[in-house]
């Protein structure tokens, strides 16, 4: 055989190859003697421009140290990927879990430092914050977190509405409630809230709870400690919550934050419990003549701890103590939180902050009853308990617990038996982290039967193919060895060096415990066991997988035979629509999302707004009934827990009916025009053609396009992740969100990976059952 | 072909069924144009009346001059644009070759390598995106625009092969004999003969793979979050820096200029080679 002694292809890579090599020589820089590495948070609100601005002039006042700071969104989940491979940069704000790496040593106290003087040097550093800001990251004596935004929960409200009704700020529960209805009175909703993130109504019930059971007891609970759940105070707690709940703007339950400021800006709605960055969100959109009040959370007449108090806390930063030059990372926080620079965080943010005499004068106007909040507060609950940390899973149980009660599947009596039982389930894995509790039986044995059944089918299947059809390799070439290796070789090595050889050693964790933090440690099977026989949110998330599975092809798959066959047969402007029916494949993930949410808005969405339009029109006609049900969609609820599945029908549709008509189109096009010819000389109907000449013939595309249609449903991530604001509950995870929130959330590697190896088992199978029960003889012609 | 239907009743049927169409073709037109007109308004306009026009008189064409320059598009745009376009590149060349490979030749294991190629499609990239990262960190490739077109290349790989492989069986195999018997190299055979022919075939893959890799977040985001990487992000990672603050704070105005940026060059392409892409496709994907 004869190789061309240049090969265009290896001409083509080499010249990639050396395009960006040449770039990546070209960006590099001159290192710098002293270099702090600081990865930080930014929510948008200015606190990125900030940082930045003050690195720069930290670095004109200490030449030859160099801050690389920079900022994101996401920030948390780059931090804990630096976590893995124990890397972290000097300063971090969000992401690995500080309790743990406080335990291990590895954050730098930092008393040593405070008891020096503060960057002004008119008093110590520690003296120069709020009183109890350093309280909360305080471990066997020593202080590890600095504070510098101030987050507090508050209630905020339309103030001039407030003002024109004669309605007054409460103080109490009692209160909250008599003015809702006085709020109702005068046609205007009473509260705005985000329900599609039922965690938000922890604000109320928390605050009821620390107020009702008192401190004590409140850090009790964030403890997971026994009877801290079932008990009355809770479930007056609850009970509270329930009566907020029935104070709602309707289609709150399917709203997101966005919405919900949009609502009380808008006057729809004259309050929301919100956290103090919501002036800092709404920035520069505060539409004229509207006023912002905000005023405390209300407590009871006689409540069990400090009126005063307020729900929120600092944001903390952390010094790593095993990264380069942490003391030198200690000195430029220093400066982060002199009073000047938390002035300036103030003024750029309009985030209050944690250093006194830092607020005055900085904060805009509107936001001074808040001011006045934190500035007279003896006290702070909500961060959690100091010295530990609530386990993680309970958040969880919580979560759901809540979104139970708000969408009326619970009382508060239940749910606060249940999450007694949760809690319990949880301390146990603490005390015995290896003990798999035996509750499912039969779905994980359904589930080995399954694939055992395609195995040997399989096996069997392949052997008798293999015997009987001889032929397939009949017409094709011999090939030299080396013409193997300069044909497949390229793809070969970069396929497996890049994706096989990274998913086995995922594999491999499998069997591991690691949170990425402390040492790994074999299990063995125990994640396996774990999510087949004892966790029901894997079966949970399987069933919702099902769902995407097999429901929405049975709407798509119709529906695309249809276009196809529409366009198949020429109708008016098949050549555009051919064209235009693709359009929503090329959107990307992101695009698509900001629209259905935006249609999809409970109040002000074009779907409910045309579903009521529709309703009104038939009523006119006379038609009641079908008008009554219609009309009923003003402020539906789409994209709450309990509708999101059925409400991801139509996305599906419209994202994937264009590119199965496609395929199925072109399959229509290659079949003869004789076939349709002579059946209609026997005057068979069109209908009777397309099942009798059409479908036969295209059959091996439907099958294709179905397994096509298996493996996306089973590996459905984005959609879902996107729709729940990366916050999915037990109900509405499928597997890839739970394998995703395990891993860069929840931190368990080997858990994670262990449900990722199911998922590759699920797709595997499910896409091989279905390509063999879907086989039938090829037709040709 | 209106012969086939007569009467009355079918001229009616015909008619709803294009009303329908119609109505199906201004659903799927209509996000388009939505997020056209909003890149226009102002972010006020956004947020107090998302689905209305934008104001003629007052368009606002500095959201775009804007996300440009202080939101660094031009560079992400720059960066996306190299990085896709040779990630296309190689991916169409390697997948082309070893779909000749394993369609045309009979040899120890050709069938396996083509499961295993195929298996490629059903790793979930969330599972090895941690130890590739590592691997990345190992090798140097991290935060470096050479590693990210190496994972891309290598995870669009299976899908590609998957597609090209039935494709190339679905060609003659007279002409590649033939083109032997001539004497050519048997790369040469391939360059000359058989490449030009699977030509629809390798623009699906093209299109698929520039769909993909332009839209790329997730491996981007990973790899290239570190230390210098500033100047090389992609225009996801821009785009998802100004939407994802958006549940903060919402700078729609900036979001949905963005988000055209990043649309059109997608719709040219599209709009370009659309009439190969059904042909390639279901050949591809059926004759596996």
């Amino acid at each position: 055989m004869v190789v061309c002694p240049l090969l265009p292809p290896v001409q083509i890579l080499c010249l990639g190859f050396v395009v960006l090599a040449v770039m990546e020589s070209l960006a590099c820089a001159e290192e710098p003697n002293i270099e702090v590495e600081a990865a930080l948070f930014d929510s948008g609100a200015g606190q990125l421009p900030f940082y930045l601005e003050t690195a720069r002039e930290y670095e004109k006042l200490r030449p030859g140290i160099k801050i690389n700071l920079y900022g994101d969104p996401r920030i948390a989940t780059k931090n804990r990927i630096r976590a893995l491979e124990s890397t972290f940069p000097a300063i971090t704000d969000l992401g690995p879990d500080y309790w743990t790496l406080i335990r291990n040593g590895d954050i730098l106290p930092l008393d040593e430092f405070l008891d020096g003087p503060s960057w002004e040097g008119d008093s110590t550093w520690r003296e120069s914050f709020l009183p109890g800001a350093l309280d909360l990251y305080r471990y066997q004596g020593k202080t590890y977190g600095l504070p510098l935004p101030y987050y507090a929960n508050t209630c905020w409200y339309n103030k001039k509405l407030f003002r024109e009704h004669g309605w007054s700020k409460p103080t109490t529960w009692d209160q909250f409630f008599n003015l809702c209805a006085q709020i109702r009175g005068a046609g205007i909703a009473p509260l705005a809230f985000p329900g599609r993130y039922p965690a938000s109504s922890k604000i109320i019930a928390y605050a009821a709870y620390y107020h009702l059971a008192g401190p004590e007891a409140f850090v009790a609970q964030q403890l997971i400690e026994p009877g801290s759940f079932d008990n009355t105070q809770m479930r007056q707690a609850f009970e509270i919550l329930l009566e907020a709940r029935d104070n709602f703007q309707p289609g709150a339950l399917g709203m997101s934050f966005n919405e919900v400021h949009e609502q009380l800006l808008r006057g729809h709605a004259a309050m929301m419990f919100g956290g103090s960055g919501f002036r800092a969100q709404i920035g520069d959109k505060l539409p004229e003549h509207f006023e912002l009040g905000t005023f405390n959370i209300p407590s009871f007449a006689h409540s069990a701890a400090d009126p005063t108090a307020v729900a929120g806390g600092q944001w903390y930063y952390f010094v790593h103590r095993h990264a380069p030059h942490a003391r030198e990372a200690v000195d430029f926080l220093r400066y982060l939180t002199s009073r000047q620079m938390a002035g300036r965080f103030a003024r750029a943010t309009n985030i209050p902050v944690a250093v006194r005499g830092a607020m005055e004068g900085n904060l805009s106007r509107d936001l001074d009853e808040l001011v006045h909040i934190l500035s007279s507060a003896r006290t702070t609950y909500w961060n959690g308990p100091q010295g530990g940390v609530q386990p993680p899973e309970m958040n969880q149980y919580i979560v759901d617990a809540l979104d139970k009660l708000l969408t009326h599947r619970a009382t508060a009596d239940e749910m606060c038996r249940q999450l007694e039982a949760d809690a319990a389930v949880v301390r146990q894995r603490i005390a015995s982290p290896d003990l798999v509790n035996y509750r499912h039986v039969w779905k994980p044995l359904a589930l080995g039967a399954l694939v055992v059944a395609v195995v040997l089918y399989a096996t069997i299947a392949g052997a008798w193919r293999r015997r009987h059809a001889r032929a397939v390799t009949a017409g094709r070439l011999r090939i030299s060895p080396m013409g193997i290796v300069v044909f497949g070789g390229p793809a070969l090595v970069l396929y497996t060096v890049f994706v096989v050889w990274p998913a086995l050693q995922a594999f491999a964790w499998s069997t591991q415990r690691w949170d990425g933090l402390t040492p790994m440690r074999y299990v063995g099977l125990l994640h396996f066991k774990r999510l087949l026989f004892e966790s029901d949110g894997f079966w949970i998330a399987l069933g919702n997988n099902l769902f995407i599975m097999f429901v929405i092809p049975a709407f798509v798959l119709p529906l695309s035979l249809f276009l196809a066959a529409c366009i198949n047969r020429g109708i008016w402007g098949s050549a555009l629509f051919r064209v235009v029916f693709f359009f929503p494949n090329i959107l990307g993930g992101v695009t698509v999302t900001l629209l259905w949410l935006r249609l999809y808005s409970a109040q002000g969405g074009l779907i409910n707004a045309a579903l009521v339009k529709m309703g009104k029109a038939a009523m006119a006609m006379g038609l009641e009934g079908p008008g009554h049900w219609l009309t009923g969609f003003a402020g539906f609820a789409w994209l709450s827990a309990e509708h999101l599945y059925w409400s991801l029908v139509p996305i599906a549709i419209w994202g994937a009916a264009g590119f199965n008509m496609l395929l199925l189109l072109a399959a229509m096009q290659t079949i003869p025009q004789s076939l349709y010819e002579a059946a209609d000389m026997d005057g068979a109907s069109i209908w009777r053609q397309f099942w009798t000449i059409t479908m036969p013939l295209i059959w091996p595309v439907i099958s294709i396009v179905l397994v096509f249609m298996i493996i996306a449903g089973m590996k459905t991530f984005e959609l879902i992740w996107l729709l729940t604001e990366q916050m999915p509950n037990t109900s509405n995870h499928v597997i890839a969100t739970r394998m995703v929130q395990t891993m860069f959330v929840e931190f368990r590697v080997g858990e994670a990976t262990a449900i990722a190896v199911l998922l590759f088992i699920l797709v595997f199978f499910g896409s091989a059952t279905t390509l063999r029960f879907m086989r039938r003889e090829a037709v040709e012609f | 072909m209106a012969h086939r239907y007569p009467g009355q009743r079918i001229a009616i049927t015909r008619l709803i069924i294009f009303l329908g169409l119609v109505t199906y073709a201004i659903m799927v037109v209509y996000p388009m144009f939505w997020v056209l007109c909003t890149s226009l308004k102002s972010n006020k306009d956004i947020f107090l009346d998302p689905f209305g026009l934008p104001s003629m008189g007052d368009l606002q064409w500095s959201n775009y001059a804007q996300v440009w320059t202080a939101g660094s598009f031009g560079n992400y745009f720059f960066n996306s644009v190299i990085i896709t376009s040779l990630t296309v590149l190689a991916v169409v060349l390697l997948s082309a070759m070893a779909a000749h490979l394993l369609s045309r030749f009979v040899f120890w294991g050709c069938r396996a390598l083509l499961f295993y190629f195929l298996a490629g499609l059903m790793v979930p990239i969330h599972l090895s995106i941690v130890p590739l990262f590592f691997e990345m960190r190992a090798l140097g490739l991290l935060n470096s625009r050479l590693g990210l077109w190496l994972a891309y290349v290598a995870f669009s790989l299976p899908f590609a092969i998957f597609i090209l492989t039935g494709f190339f069986r679905s060609l003659p195999v007279s002409l590649h004999e033939s083109a032997r018997v001539d004497g050519a190299g048997e790369f040469r055979a391939f360059w000359h003969v058989m490449m030009p022919l699977a030509r629809p075939g390798m623009v699906t893959v093209a299109i698929f793979t520039f769909l993909g890799t332009w839209n790329e977040f997730f491996m981007a985001f990973m790899f290239l979050s570190g230390e210098g990487s500033q100047r090389l992000r992609t225009l996801p990672l821009g785009l998802a820096n100004i939407t994802i603050v958006s549940q903060y704070s919402s700078d729609w105005s900036l979001a949905f200029a963005g988000l055209v940026v990043v649309v059109l060059p997608t719709l040219g392409m599209y709009l370009l080679l659309q009439k190969q892409l059904s042909q390639g496709v279901t050949v591809g994907a059926v004759k596996i």
